[in-house]
């Protein structure tokens, strides 16, 4: 067994997890309260445990007598995460700039249907101290490929095709669902937050991974359930699974998956913070008076469903 | 449950009892599942009064981080607790009385239980303050008293112990494993 293995076996193991015991706390509360309130009771020095150890054992008996009477609660676990997972969250917490190269493999409805032509690759720049980020994506087999830069208020999208401004609303509702500001921040909030919990072990490309499931906060663009593929070696993201509930009438229903291919953050050094730009090839070929439109809040604009998918712009 | 709280601030010594009450709302319940996991339910009330009546007597020495201190008065108490009592913490007694969980399978509880103790009690404090009261590496060690680097080769060896205890376990069930499961049939 390998040793992901056990660290899931002993977690799940937990006799306490979930159990409720606020029957318990509130009357040792009590009993403790007492004696901390009883007149002359020390406020330091000398021990005095021996005092109230019989009546805490009284109480606690009783409480113990309540409490298996009760139903296990089902409520949240504890945080509880393996290291590399810890390691991860605390990562994506931290400073620096995160730098995620992926590619979108499958898009499948509920019914099955595939409703994406497979291989968008898709690099990110992320400032995890600021607003600002850039995504490049592109179809794989393509030359051409579009970018997104944002500095948290304005956006701008550009092709490389013929430097056009492209609108977000006549993009491909996946892609969409692609952007930074759909999915990174929830996951972010939920990791710092500690809403997770292991969903089980997998293995990506050979690599064992913890399959972390994220309680997003609901609101967040139209995905409901995510899952993060984490490796337990190295704490490097290896995959992203997201569901869409189809909540909305241009949410794409279903499961995305990205193979994430390239993971890192980068330390938050001028050098780095220019990949936020952007790119010189686009800058000289995109038209000077490129209109810029206010970026809007999580998910961007909505507009009716297109009827299928819509090939990016200027892509083949 | 807040009313102890109001009359509290009406008397000379408001501030101290509303730290401790503050202390004792945020952190009781992990020291609580703490003592849960290392003994039975009895001993467990015992060890979360006798814990915040140290923190009570010695609130100023109480760190801003407070949990690990905590912790380790609960460590400290159940030692003391299991010499005077001469009482030992199995696990098959916890297991036995609370109702079973939804987190696993009771068998394979029961097998990690199994295997839990046939570890050392320096390998099993490691994984359980990490893998079931939810510690960082630096808050265990300082639960246990050592430096953070020494808790994670201690982590680390541990881990591997267990992996190894868990086949051994699946191969050659021990006796332990089948007292447990005739406690819990």
């Amino acid at each position: 067994m390998s040793e992901p293995q056990a660290e899931l076996r002993l977690i799940a193991a937990d006799p306490v997890a979930g159990r409720d015991l606020s029957s318990e706390l509130e009357r040792a509360r009590r009993r403790v309260l007492v004696e901390v309130d009883r007149p002359g009771a020390p406020a330091s020095g000398r021990r005095r445990g021996r005092r109230i150890l019989p009546s805490a054992i009284a109480v606690t008996a009783a409480a113990v007598v309540l409490a298996a009477l009760l139903p296990s609660s089902g409520g949240e676990r504890p945080r509880v995460l393996p290291a590399p997972v810890e390691a991860f969250a605390d990562e994506l917490s931290g400073e620096g700039l995160l730098h995620l190269v992926t590619r979108t493999t499958a898009a499948i409805d509920r019914h099955g249907r595939r409703t994406q032509v497979p291989g968008e690759h898709v690099e990110l720049w992320y400032d995890l101290d600021g607003p600002r980020w850039r995504l490049r994506s592109s179809r794989v087999g393509s030359p051409d490929y579009a970018e997104w830069v944002s500095d948290g208020r304005t956006l701008e999208v550009v092709s490389s095709a013929q430097g056009l401004r492209l609108r977000p609303d006549r993009l491909d509702p996946a892609m969409r669902l692609q952007l930074p500001p759909s999915w990174l921040p929830g996951m972010r909030s939920a990791l710092a937050a500690g809403k997770v919990r292991i969903a089980g072990l997998a293995t990506v490309r050979g690599q064992s991974a913890y399959r972390v499931a994220l309680d997003l906060v609901p609101g967040d663009g139209n995905v409901t359930d995510t899952e993060v593929f984490v490796a337990s070696d190295d704490s490097a993201m290896l995959r992203i699974d997201r569901w869409s509930a189809h909540l909305s009438p241009d949410s794409l229903p279903g499961m995305s998956r990205a193979e994430v291919l390239s993971y890192d953050v980068l330390p938050d050094i001028p050098v780095h913070r220019s990949l936020l730009d952007l790119s010189p090839a686009l800058r000289r070929t995109s038209r000077e008076d490129r209109p810029r439109f206010m970026a809007p809040t999580s998910p961007l604009p909505t507009r009716p469903p297109p009827t299928r998918a819509a090939p990016l712009e200027g892509s083949t | 449950m807040r009313a102890d709280i109001s009359l509290a601030v009406n008397n000379a010594r408001d501030e101290r009892r509303r730290r401790f009450v503050e202390l004792y709302d945020d952190h009781s319940e992990a020291v609580l599942r703490y003592a849960l996991r290392r003994t039975d339910a009895h001993a467990a009330g015992d060890v979360l009064a006798e814990t915040f009546l140290v923190a009570w007597r010695r609130l100023e020495r109480v760190p801003a981080e407070p949990r690990p201190w905590l912790l380790a008065v609960a460590r400290r108490v159940l030692a003391n607790q299991r010499r005077a009592d001469a009482r030992r913490a199995a696990l098959v007694l916890r297991m036995r009385a609370e109702p079973r969980g939804r987190a696993a399978e009771p068998i394979e509880r029961l097998d990690v239980a199994a295997a839990l103790e046939r570890l050392s009690a320096r390998d099993r404090e490691a994984l359980l303050l990490v893998y079931w009261d939810g510690l960082a590496l630096g808050e265990a060690a300082r639960v246990l008293g050592c430096s953070a680097l020494a808790f994670r080769s201690r982590l680390h060896r541990a881990r591997r112990r267990l992996s190894r205890v868990l086949d051994d376990e699946a191969e050659h069930p021990s006796e332990e494993r089948d007292t447990y499961v005739r406690a819990a049939s």
